[in-house]
């Protein structure tokens, strides 16, 4: 046991923390703990900053937006009424997979969406909620950009950002949602899984995200599948298109758990389980 | 820095380096319960209380805590005083090797602070963060549920177990005559026979129905109170002045030679009191495994050696004053590698041309260097190829079975140093304390009495800890620095370095004639050993045992080759051989009863072996050499009945159970597997057993056995217990120290209740005889007659002295001696444990996941001495087995690098995704093991993949034929089968 850390920093400011993060001449990095941990001898910073006292952790909902903070322990969000009461409760139901309960009472929702591998189905849910991002970089300096938009810079922060917060508009709210997935045991990492967040409008599909993980690096909201089903009827033929659809814009990597072929294929299977079962709530039928 | 925290109510100021692990930090403080099992928050036997939450401590850095609580188990008791947590744990067996049961305990306080009532699910969920490798869930489940009634003050229902018959333990008459004779031969290893055992000296009571007062009861084990309040008794909790810390530098290629190794940084660095490499250590040939002398062959390891073979092979070790110093210094060890082609493939390997593994001048005993085949075996009864052409219907086919680790939670662990009198004491976590000291001696250039082997508790061994695996290197740092020595693998290390099960392809051809009777079994092995043959010889014979023991037929062959490839070394691993056997053997047995359209269940049933039957196959596989065996205790149709209604195998014809209409993806299925293992290697196990008598009527234990969380020390103990009339209390075990207790080959073989158990029963009896002898000079009477019971010597008569009246007399009154005994048993026979394996999975048709839902074994194990603990080990074993079917697999890239190097991408089940694992016990009295007791250790491995294949099977109609079954195979076969 043995870690590489020189320094451990607990700021109660931003200012303090931000200044720590900045520096130059050591390497730091915010102590945000996904639900696939780290041996603390591998991380690659000589600082360590914990964020605990800044007043990270909540889950809230502010007029039209639910918000929770980074630094919210992953067993809260499993726990939380108001992230059940959504969409069929798919962000709390992918915390509660994400990890067994002693890690889920340390990792963070921080640390679930920046890491860049582990359990996929947190950052599904919340593409298929339209979550976005909320990055810190001064006492007063925040700003907002699409988790897809993060997603595709490799959620990567630069030297003295920090990831605060992460929201989704509440109007998902209405919506029905599905996860679905693949593995090896019932808790294990997900080989492939698939989220879908839908709304109807009699027997048509009126707004609709899907989001799927070939593999559990590879976490992609796939609107050109979303856009061949909204405004259409939900029909098995509508259905089988869409899954041939995601099988043609994913490129999964293979690995031990699962090779390219099985990959593409479940990633049209579980897209289809998670819009089917989806419409299945939201239609009642 | 220093770190104000609440620990167990009290104000703590730990002083820490920044950015030490706060797992470090407790333990340095003196938290020993806090334990470590991996370095990424994954098996949870690091967890403690924060603020009341279970949290892993090895990913946190202690800073993290300034100003919070934290609660250890320490905190729960003081003094003598047992929490009603750890009272449910002890009472229920839910103690097994102790490593990870801190952390349980802590989980169920953390639930049951919350929730007096607590439902099973909830119980599941709290227990997933602590992955147990021993228990399987099922008793800590049970142990949470009872702390809760305990709790709220409510009356529970006693732990089952009422003794077994004095009848069966004396025998009737009748039934004595009735049984075979055993064989006399005392085999390759001894010329000790073994005996039936009625003792009409000792008939206890004629009264009818009279049962058993210690020997199948339910008796606490004996270490489980100190290790559910997680004192220190494992390896590393202690540290004592003076302490280094070793770490080893690893190769990161799969087959390169060392051209040049710089250590002059590495020695430079402050706090570096040791660098070793090959040319620091003398070079000395040997095999690691820990088997009894001779050790098998080939010896082809040397402890630092200019050649490596696999990724993860030893390079060079370092002692240092502190971890992150010896890691630093491991950093800046230069090496220079020839880099050489690698070999992965086993039946590759073997071909011409391909690269040598070993082509070091003084390896001994290499069967082929060229060929990289370390060894073969060809065994045959009667005519398989003439057999073969008679047969009306032949069956061949191939099965692959994986790579899988033992993962015991505790990592491999050793601490050395030299004692007062300059011997070397080495402190270390093995299944094998003689073997290793015997073999570590000439690796050291010390002779065997200038060396002492202790073994504490073991946090789980299941096989990778029978073998000398870091001993020697750590004793080498120790003889370079004169210094205390620990020296503990990483998890990472654990996956790179250490020892697995080995995996085979498994080639079978089966004759069967048109009755269905077996007239023909051929079955041909290749097994990789890896870089090095560890095992690999008697591993892959008792493959050849295991798979053409358990039916019945005339003409058999078995033929393997042992081939080197450039994977890290196979060894032993719970099982040995058996499960690679079981799973081609009984998904066999199911493919030609579907394909002759039989019944499984008849066709085996048919075919198996039955009470009188040989073993012929012994006489030509078997490590003790060639040792004719003969069934005499068998329940197998028994266990058959028993377990298919418990899992309810009339729903396998039932086509409204197999599909769910609210999920038309899904199917089921049930399957079936038999299990005959084996008891002891024949001839060549031994253990002893020293029992000496205290001033108060007490005894002094001493045995060689290694309890490795299986519970040994409680059934050796309760079998003396019954043999002198005394409650387990009065037996005080000591096991496994080589300065102190009798020679003992051993946990492993499934051998210690059966021939460390006998060793302590002859003991016993020789310390009875003694008893009765004082007694008679006492009463002034003769021996004719006497019994013990209840702490007390009694004549036919009725005139009695109690034993501390005997044992004062003997110590200082007349005639002074100490009334003592010792004792050592080996076996010729084997008896074969028989077991039936059923599964209940679901199959998801459009993905190929296998949900196995429901598993249950009956085992017929002989008498169960203690029911709690052959419970635990048949459904910790299921758990085990349930992985090597479904999900666990050491994998690695074309260079040979692994890509499972943690828990989680090596999946083991958690608590909270578990399967329903049941057990159930049908008690048969064995005439040749202690109070009728055989094996029950390693057959649970046995029987689950096949069971949980044959079951999938059942459900989709595709066979698999590869472990693990990972959802792709069985998609892609369900893909054949709808494209067919």
């Amino acid at each position: 046991m043995s870690s590489n850390f020189m320094e451990y920093h607990r700021p109660k400011s931003w200012t303090n923390a931000l200044e720590i993060l900045r520096r130059s001449e050591v390497s730091s990095q915010p102590l945000q703990v996904g639900p696939r941990p780290e041996a603390l001898n591998d991380w690659g910073a000589e600082a360590v900053v914990d964020l605990s006292q800044l007043d990270l952790s909540y889950i809230r909902r502010e007029g039209e937006k639910v918000l929770m903070g980074a630094m919210t322990p992953l067993q809260e969000l499993a726990e939380s009424e108001l992230l059940h009461s959504i969409a069929g409760g798919i962000l709390a139901q992918a915390a509660h997979l994400a990890a067994p309960l002693g890690l889920r009472n340390l990792a963070v929702l921080g640390g679930a969406v920046t890491s860049p591998a582990g359990p996929s189905e947190i950052v599904l849910a919340l593409l298929a909620l339209d979550a976005s991002v909320v990055i810190r970089s001064g006492e007063n300096q925040s700003s907002e950009k699409p988790l897809t938009e993060f997603l595709a810079g490799g959620a990567q922060l630069k030297r003295g950002e920090v990831l605060a917060e992460v929201r989704f508009p509440v109007a998902s709210a209405a919506a029905s949602g599905y996860l679905a997935r693949v593995a090896r045991t019932p808790r294990d990492e997900a080989i492939v899984a698939a989220v879908a967040v839908l709304q109807a409008e009699g027997n048509k599909v009126q707004r609709v995200r899907l989001a799927v993980a070939p593999s559990s690096a590879q976490r992609q909201r796939l609107e050109p599948v979303e856009k061949l089903l909204e405004g259409q009827a939900f029909t098995p033929q509508q259905l089988e298109k869409a899954a041939t659809a995601v099988k043609e814009q994913v490129n999964p990597t293979g690995d031990y758990r699962g090779s390219v072929e099985y990959r593409r294929e479940m990633s049209g299977v579980l897209a289809q389980r998670a819009l089917q079962m989806a419409w299945k709530i939201v239609s009642g039928s | 820095m220093p770190v104000q925290v609440t620990i167990n109510g009290k104000n703590v100021t730990l002083d820490v380096e920044p950015g030490q692990p706060l797992l470090e930090a407790l333990r340095q403080a003196g938290y020993w319960s806090v334990k470590h099992g991996c370095e990424t928050g994954e098996c949870g036997a690091c967890s403690v209380l924060l603020d009341g939450k279970l949290v892993p401590t090895c990913i946190m850095v202690a800073g993290q805590v300034e100003g919070h609580s934290i609660e250890t188990v320490e905190g729960l008791t003081q003094g003598h005083e047992v929490h009603p947590i750890q009272q449910a744990f002890v009472d229920t067996g839910a103690v097994q090797c102790g490593y990870c049961t801190p952390a349980m305990i802590l989980a169920t306080k953390s639930l049951l602070d919350k929730e007096k009532y607590p439902t099973l699910e909830q119980a599941r969920e709290a227990l997933g963060p602590v992955l147990c490798r021993c228990t399987g869930y099922t008793k800590p489940l049970e142990a949470i549920l009872r702390a809760a009634a305990y709790l709220r003050g409510e009356a529970v229902t006693p732990i089952e177990g009422e003794g077994i018959p004095v009848e069966w333990v004396f025998g009737s008459l009748d039934s004595q005559q009735a049984e075979p004779p055993l064989p006399t031969n005392g085999g390759a290893g001894g010329a000790v026979a073994t005996q039936t055992r009625p003792d009409t000296q000792t008939r206890l009571t004629e009264t009818a129905g009279a049962t058993t007062e210690v020997v199948g009861r339910p008796e606490t084990k004996v270490d489980a109170v100190k290790l559910a309040k997680g004192k220190p008794v494992f390896t590393d909790d202690v540290n004592p002045p003076g302490l280094l810390h070793g770490a080893m530098l690893t190769s990161p290629h799969a087959h390169a030679r060392i051209r040049n190794i710089d250590v002059s940084k590495a020695r430079a660095l402050p706090g570096v009191h040791a660098v070793l490499t090959y040319k620091d250590v003398p070079r000395v040939i040997y095999a690691s495994g820990g088997q009894s002398y001779p050790n098998p062959k080939p010896w082809d390891q040397v402890s630092l050696d200019s050649k490596v073979r696999f990724e993860g092979d030893r390079v060079a070790v370092v002692a240092a004053e502190t971890p992150e110093i010896a890691r630093k210094a491991l950093d800046l060890i230069e090496v220079d590698y020839e880099v050489l082609p690698a070999v992965l493939d086993a039946e590759k390997a073997m071909e011409t041309g391909a690269p040598v593994i070993h082509d070091e001048a003084d390896a001994v005993g290499i069967h082929d260097v060229e060929h990289n085949i370390a060894c073969v075996i060809n065994a045959a009864i009667g005519d398989v190829e003439k057999s073969l052409a008679e047969s009306d219907h032949v069956f061949e086919r191939t099965y692959y079975v994986s790579k899988v680790q033992q993962a015991s939670i505790e990592p491999h662990v050793v601490m050395t140093y030299w004692d007062d009198d300059e011997r070397l004491v080495i402190r270390t976590s093995t299944q094998v304390p003689f073997h290793v000291r015997r073999m570590v001696a000439p690796l050291l250039n010390l002779p065997v009495k200038k060396i002492r082997v202790i073994k504490p508790r073991i946090g789980g061994g299941f096989g990778g800890k029978q073998e000398m695996l870091i001993e020697d290197l750590c004793a080498h740092l120790t003889i370079a620095t004169n210094r205390p020595v620990r020296f503990e693998y990483t998890r990472e290390q654990e996956f790179t370095s250490s020892r697995s099960r080995h995996p085979q392809k498994i080639m079978y051809r089966a004759g069967v004639m048109k009755d269905g009777t077996l007239h023909s079994l051929d079955m041909h092995v290749i097994e990789d050993t890896g870089a090095y043959g560890i095992h690999g010889l008697t591993v892959c014979s008792v493959t050849g045992l295991r798979g053409l023991a358990t039916y019945r037929c005339p003409n058999m062959r078995f033929d393997a080759e042992i081939v080197y490839t450039n994977h890290p070394p196979a060894g032993a691993f719970r099982g040995y051989g058996a499960p690679q056997a079981e799973f081609a053997l009984e998904s066999l047995m199911d493919e030609i009863a579907h394909e002759l359209g039989r019944d499984t269940v008849d066709f085996r049933m048919q075919n198996v072996v039955r009470t009188g039957d040989p073993i012929p196959i012994t006489n030509a596989l078997g490590e003790g050499g060639a040792v004719e065996q003969v069934i005499r205790s068998y329940a197998l149709p028994e266990c058959v009945e028993q377990a298919g209604a418990s899992i309810e195998w009339q729903r396998r014809s039932d086509p409204n159970w197999k599909v769910d209409p609210e999920r038309p993806h899904i199917r089921r299925g049930l399957g079936l597997a038999i299990a005959m293992h084996g008891t002891a290697i024949p001839g060549l196990d031994m253990g002893g057993a020293d029992i000496k008598m205290n001033d108060d009527g007490s005894f002094n234990l001493l045995v060689g056995a290694t309890d490795l969380g299986t519970g040994s020390d409680t059934v050796i103990g309760q079998i003396v217990a019954e043999t002198l009339g005394v409650p387990l209390e009065d037996i005080i075990i000591y096991s496994s120290d080589t300065d102190f207790t009798p020679f003992d080959v051993g946990a492993y073989a499934s051998s210690t209740t059966y021939i460390s158990g006998t060793a302590a029963l002859k003991a016993a009896e020789g310390v009875r005889q003694q008893i009765f002898e004082r007694a008679a000079l006492m009463l002034n009477t003769t021996t004719e007659g006497m019994y013990l019971h209840n702490r007390q010597v009694f004549t036919p008569a009725g005139k009695s002295v109690t034993l501390a009246e005997v044992a004062l007399h003997s110590l200082h009154t007349q005639d002074q001696r100490q009334i003592q005994a010792t004792a050592s048993h080996v076996s010729s026979y084997s008896p074969p444990p028989f077991g039936a394996q059923y599964a209940e999975v679901e199959v998801d048709t459009e993905t190929g996941q296998v949900t196995v839902k429901k598993l249950v074994m009956a085992v017929d194990c002989g008498t169960a001495i203690n029911p709690v603990t052959a419970l635990g080990q048949i459904e910790g074993g299921q758990a085990q087995a349930l992985g090597y079917a479904v999900s666990e697999e050491m994998v690695y890239d074309e260079k040979g690098r692994a890509l499972a190097r943690r828990f989680g991408d090596y999946r083991i089940f958690e608590a909270d995704e578990s399967p329903e694992i049941k057990a159930i016990l049908v008690p048969t009295y064995e005439p040749t093991g202690p109070y009728g007791a055989k094996a029950v250790a390693e057959i649970p491995m046995d029987g689950v993949a096949p069971a949980v294949a044959n079951a999938v099977y059942d459900a989709v109609g595709v066979r698999i034929r590869d472990l693990p079954l990972i959802p792709e195979k069985v998609w892609k076969q369900l893909k054949d089968l709808k494209q067919a």
